[in-house]
């Protein structure tokens, strides 16, 4: 082999040992996640709550997705798949039965995430892509149930090649180039105002960050690191040989993502950012030296021609994706030209469309609160998302402390830039009636959805907030009706509710 | 030999028998749905997933079949499943393929349900049991020497024993002894008439049905007959005497084929003969396979005995007491008495909902056709579900000819009765108009569609009362 061969090889080279490392960490991610997700069950995946089944394939439906979990409709039926889903998590990461149990666990995470994809933000769409690699990779030949029993010749070597490890590692790679290459602008490079930017969306910012505010000299410069790092360390990782450069790469990102997780409530994000380094630690890490040798029998399946070319068809439709992201300033395609219909049906249906412009090029320069105010029958005001206290708008020391978890505060967020108003008065109706079954006797009379803006001043100022009515219902005891208390139908926006036009001021 | 063997023991050559009859018949079945896919199970039909998601359906099993609702995706998984049809037929991993034909079907029958009759119910439960079965033991790819699913013959019996194998036989006196049950009714018994209201029933009556209603008195004891047949059905496969039992359930399948005569059932023709074949005793296919490859006559019988006290045994032993718990519950009108309400969630997840009310009560003398008006802007009116021509209001000479297959025909007499704010009415109708107008244009195209069930019950003594013209559902464009 030449030298230029070798070098490659080196660096497409994966230790099966943090591939397995990489394994227990996603499934206990993915236990984590279901848990979260479990407490709102009745919230974000039945019919009982802001989602029900028909507005969702009515109104925000994509016909390449595809989801089991819209068999039902009820708490119960949920949770059942929600118990498969974790038994298969915990297969995972115990490495029982692999490969059925990567299989089990994409297909029900993507799955789930179709069911409400009002509540996902890219730290979700990134452990999906992870989950998809590993149905290629031979993530199970190590710390597992399936290689107990097995000889040493059968367990094979540690180093694997393997067209899935290609494609794990091109996504990683991309995923911080793509990052990068959004990022090429003024307030990254030159003016260096991002991450102050950033740390003023209120709803994200820990006090650290707060504290971190002191200092926009220093933030300057962890603006041109971030760009530099997300540039220049995907190469690191890239790196083959003893493996020390792609270490020190892991660790850089390491402690980026550690330095995010600190000043922001991103929750989920930085442990999938972190785990998704795991699977590429270098051999070095570990205390044995690698065993070389062939892959075991059990795995050569990873090494097939069918997952070579499966693996190369998504490796080629990341790179377009992402390609046409970049020259599209971010936004998906609107009309799709006719030969390129089915990849992006493709891309869709498996889910790696993917979007890396995260706080870039610009993060938004407007922070908001959100308040939902009920008037009730005997005639108080009370605030149906802070648990039925009186409404007060004052500003608070913490604002991300306000949001149950990050479901929340995606959900939220999409409520108030991306969906329409049907969704709006679904959610206030749902939020009524959820309450109306609790107090009987104080029932929602008339309620409205409003959003405190308050856009972020560079110059230190105190910056004037902005009140916005999202959205305003009456609810009505019809609308709920049957056994089960479901909805008749999806609620119209008639003439009794509706907006006010985005902007303008109480 | 103990009775437990003697009425409960299967050959495992009956089986395999069983296995590739259940395999032909999921095959052909699947092969007659995939003409109708796009109408009947995808978006671009009449019965979309909207349907099911406006009115708020929930289903007892997760339904792969409403996971996307594309036309391309309803065919792969129809092809996915004939595969599995097929390696049931060649007995190829038999136990996975078992469990995705099951599979598969539930979710197909779940996905439009509108389209099935008691056969799909008795089809389905039929291979429930056959999971749990050794059915590809012999006459398969599994049983060659080197096949990873090789499992030795050798020291085991012919026969075998189960709580599967009760499981399969009980089923089918489960079919027999309610269906008789349920005919505990005058038209059956004092009237006797039952036959003849069968044969009136013109959205299912053959041409021979025709002939044979010239016959009052050969109907009279044609019910009395069926009626005696399915109670004796129903006692005498359980008999532990191999001859005695060989010739009911030749008298069983060729009263199948006769309702299959007179009557167009679909799958209700072919799903009874599933378990009929697999419960055919020994000497029977001794005489009827002359070559002795698998069994030499030599060889002894045994029983292979698998009624042991495993996590599996309790399971389909559950499975059981809740068939016929829940066989007992229909037997009731309206609402569960006995059965805990956990239980009857549970009952359609191992195909145990069943209910065997069939050709009987009041219900019976329903009868008439359907028709659909297609009014053109240019006045004219056409009706497309006919032949195409003009629309009239004369009957059709043969009324069960007039549907494309049995699905259309299960679909069309359950449309009336359904509620009015169903939405499926309203899908349906609106889905004849976008046909007519994709190859009408102009004057021709269409304005409004209206289905019309013209009802027209039976009397006696070969008589109708006059036809009545009720709307089932209409779209204006």
């Amino acid at each position: 082999m030449t030298g230029l061969g070798m070098r490659l090889t080196s660096c497409l080279t994966l230790d099966l040992r943090s591939l397995a490392a990489f394994r227990i960490t996603v499934g206990l991610l993915l236990i984590y996640d279901l848990v979260d997700r479990a407490r709102d069950l009745a919230l974000y995946y039945t019919d009982l709550g802001f989602l029900p089944r028909g507005l969702l394939t009515d109104s925000y439906w994509n016909s390449a997705w595809w989801c089991i979990h819209l068999y039902h409709g009820l708490p119960a039926g949920q949770a059942f798949l929600f118990l498969v889903h974790g038994a298969s998590a915990v297969a995972l990461a115990l490495g029982w039965r692999t490969r059925v149990s990567s299989l089990l666990c994409y297909a029900l995470t993507l799955s789930l995430h179709n069911r409400n994809p009002l509540v996902l933000d890219s730290s979700d769409r990134l452990f999906l892509i992870l989950l998809f690699w590993g149905l290629f990779l031979p993530w199970g030949a190590r710390f597992s149930l399936d290689q107990r029993s097995l000889s040493k010749e059968e367990s094979g070597g540690d180093l694997v090649i393997s067209p899935g490890g290609n494609g794990y590692l091109f996504q990683v790679v991309s995923l911080y180039l793509v990052a990068a290459l959004f990022k090429i602008h003024p307030v990254w490079l030159t003016e260096r105002t991002a991450i102050f930017r950033t740390l003023h969306l209120h709803h994200f910012t820990k006090p650290l960050g707060y504290w971190l505010l002191q200092f926009p000299e220093l933030l300057g410069w962890l603006s041109l690191g971030t760009i530099i790092l997300e540039g220049f360390g995907p190469f690191f990782l890239l790196m083959g040989g003893n493996g020390r450069w792609r270490l020190a790469g892991i660790l850089a990102f390491t402690a980026l993502h550690v330095g995010i997780g600190v000043t922001m409530d991103l929750e989920f994000f930085p442990l999938v950012s972190v785990a998704a380094l795991i699977g590429l630690l270098p051999s070095c890490v570990w205390r044995d030296p690698p065993d070389s040798g062939e892959l075991g029998v059990r795995w050569r399946w990873a090494l097939h021609p069918v997952a070579q070319c499966l693996a190369a068809l998504a490796i080629f439709g990341t790179m377009g994706w992402n390609s046409y992201m970049l020259v599209n300033g971010g936004a998906p395609p609107q009309k799709v030209a006719p030969l390129l219909k089915w990849p992006v049906k493709a891309l869709s249906a498996v889910r790696l469309v993917q979007f890396w412009n995260l706080f870039a090029p610009v993060p938004r320069p407007v922070d908001s609160r959100y308040f939902v105010e009920a008037k009730l029958t005997d005639g108080s005001t009370v605030d149906l998302l802070r648990a039925g206290t009186a409404i007060s708008l004052e500003p608070v020391e913490y604002p991300y402390l306000e949001f149950r978890n990050q479901r929340e505060r995606n959900f939220l967020s999409a409520l108030e830039y991306s969906l329409g108003l049907e969704f709006r008065i679904r959610f206030l109706k749902t939020l009524a009636f959820r309450w109306n079954l609790t107090h009987p006797d104080r029932k929602v009379r008339a309620m409205k959805f409003l959003s405190v803006r308050v856009p972020t001043r560079l110059d230190g100022l105190p910056s004037t907030s902005q009140l916005v009515e999202l959205a305003w219902a009456v609810p009505r005891d019809s609308d709920w009706q049957g056994p089960m208390n479901l909805p008749l139908a999806v609620p119209p926006a008639d003439v009794t509710e509706g907006d006010k036009p985005i902007g303008s001021q109480n | 030999m103990p009775w437990r063997f003697r009425i409960f023991a299967l050959d495992i050559r009956a089986l395999a028998l069983a296995r590739i009859y259940a395999g032909t018949v999921l095959l052909i079945d699947l092969l007659l749905r995939a003409r109708f896919l796009r109408e009947f199970m995808s978006d671009e039909g009449f019965y979309p997933r909207k349907v099911l998601m406006e009115s708020y359906r929930s289903f007892p099993l997760p339904t792969l079949h409403i996971a996307n609702d594309t036309l391309l995706y309803q065919y792969s998984l129809i092809i996915f499943h004939m595969f599995a049809a097929v390696s049931l037929i060649l007995g190829y991993r038999t136990r996975f393929s078992s469990f995705i034909a099951w599979f598969f079907l539930v979710s197909i029958h779940l996905r439009n349900s509108l389209v099935l009759n008691s056969g799909d119910t008795l089809f389905a439960a039929l291979l429930f049991w056959g999971m749990f079965l050794p059915w590809g033991r012999v006459w398969s790819l599994d049983s060659r020497r080197g096949s990873p699913n090789f499992q030795p013959l050798a020291g085991r019996g012919r026969l075998y024993f189960s709580a599967a194998t009760v499981g399969l036989v009980l089923q089918m006196v489960c079919l027999y002894l309610f269906a008789a049950l349920h005919k505990i009714d005058p038209l059956w018994l004092s009237e006797g008439s039952a036959v003849y209201y069968s044969l009136s029933v013109e959205h299912h009556a053959t041409s021979w049905a025709h002939y044979l209603l010239a016959y009052p008195w050969a109907l009279r004891y044609a019910t009395w007959g069926v009626l005696a047949t399915e109670w004796s059905l129903a006692v005498l496969l359980l008999a532990p005497w191999p001859a005695l039992r060989g010739a009911v359930l030749v008298g069983a399948a060729l009263m199948h084929l006769g309702f299959g005569a007179f009557l167009e059932i679909g799958i209700f023709r072919w799903a009874p003969l599933v378990g009929l074949l697999a419960m055919a005793p020994s000497g029977f296919l001794n005489s009827l396979i002359r070559r002795g490859e698998v069994f030499e006559d030599s060889q002894e019988v045994g029983v292979e005995d698998e009624m042991t006290t495993s996590f599996f045994t309790f399971f389909m032993l559950f499975v059981i007491a809740l068939t016929w718990a829940m066989n007992l519950e229909s037997l009731g009108k309206g609402k569960p008495v006995f059965v805990p309400k956990p239980l009857i969630q549970i009952a359609p997840m191992v195909s145990s909902l069943q209910f065997w009310r069939v050709f009987t009560g009041e219900g019976l003398k329903e009868d008439g056709w359907f028709s659909i008006e297609v009014t053109t802007r240019g006045g004219h009116h056409y009706d497309p579900w006919l032949d195409g021509r003009a629309f009239r209001k004369d009957k059709p000479p043969l009324v069960s000819a007039t549907y494309p297959d049995d699905r259309w025909r299960k679909w069309m007499m359950n449309l009336p009765s359904l509620p009015d704010q169903d939405p499926a009415k309203g899908y349906f109708a609106r889905w004849w108009l976008e046909q007519w107008n994709r190859t009408h244009h102009g004057e021709e195209s269409a304005v409004m569609v209206k289905v019309w069930h013209v009802r027209e019950p039976t009397l006696p003594d070969n008589n109708s009362a006059p036809p009545t013209w009720i709307l089932v559902c209409e779209a204006k464009s």
